[in-house]
């Protein structure tokens, strides 16, 4: 009973983290800032729908899978924002209205 | 790395019995050699994986509350009533110069909400950040100076 609770508690936070940043997604405009603010979705509010699982599956095989399939989103995930990124700041010739350059030594 | 791959086989299975273990003995044996020898992995790096776990275990717990604090700083910026926000682009350069810790580094911050790596050339890392409050400090961060211990060992290691 109590394991329930706490993984139900899990899953809603989780929901609640990839909730916010739906809603961020909606109030901010520009694609990087859209990016920001889905890493949360992707980092912190999977690794607690997946962790509530894991506790609700006990210590069993599924769990092992469950634990595995956070693993891969992690290492997945930087990758292909990374590439987003760079793509976008590449390709947009409008960059500096949207953010601001800030460089620390002559690059 | 060979363990590893096996217990990974043996998961994926779900349950061991004897037919499956040897399968998998098989199968790690297998995807062992194809990584020596196409993916240019070195038997040598077990050993410094071996005596790098403790830092690494150290160095995922970091990285989780990393997220989190980071998470709850980007929910803050959604959830204010005026977005004011100033992004921006830093550039900065780490005293890094294992290529595989580079890379830890670089997927690590993007890994952070609110901050994307978007260009590593060498050891000079682009990043863009949602706020300027999120952008300070990069080159003194808690990763970069767990990831410089690692490093130091590495190189005494080979020294001797």
């Amino acid at each position: 009973m109590i394991r329930y609770l706490i993984s139900a508690a899990c899953i809603i936070f989780g929901i609640v983290v990839i909730a916010s940043a739906m809603v961020g997604n909606y109030r901010f405009g520009y694609v990087l800032n859209r990016m920001q603010v889905g890493a949360t979705a992707d980092t912190l509010g999977a690794f607690f729908v997946i962790f509530g699982l894991v506790i609700a599956s006990g210590f069993t095989v599924i769990s092992l899978k469950l634990c595995i399939m956070i693993g891969f989103l992690w290492f997945a995930n930087p990758v292909a924002s990374h590439f987003l990124a760079r793509t976008e700041i590449i390709s947009n010739e409008n960059i500096l209205d949207e953010v601001e350059v800030v460089s620390n030594d002559n690059l | 790395m060979y363990i590893l791959l096996f217990l990974l086989w043996v998961a994926l299975n779900g349950k061991l019995t004897a037919e499956i273990a040897v399968f998998g003995v098989f199968i790690a044996g297998g995807v062992y050699w194809f990584m020596c020898k196409n993916l240019e992995y070195d038997p040598k790096n077990d050993i410094r994986m071996v005596k790098n776990s403790f830092r690494a275990i150290v160095y995922i717990i970091v990285l989780f509350t990393e997220i989190v604090k980071s998470s709850i700083a980007v929910m803050k910026i959604v959830f204010s009533k005026s977005v004011d926000i100033q992004p921006q682009i830093v550039f900065f350069e780490v005293p890094l110069k294992s290529e595989f810790l580079l890379t830890v580094l670089a997927n690590s911050i993007t890994l952070t909400p609110g901050t994307i790596t978007v260009d590593v050339k060498d050891n000079h890392f682009c990043v863009h950040a949602l706020d300027y409050t999120l952008a300070q400090g990069f080159e003194d961060s808690v990763f970069v100076r767990l990831l410089m211990k690692m490093e130091d060992k590495e190189d005494d290691k080979s020294a001797v």
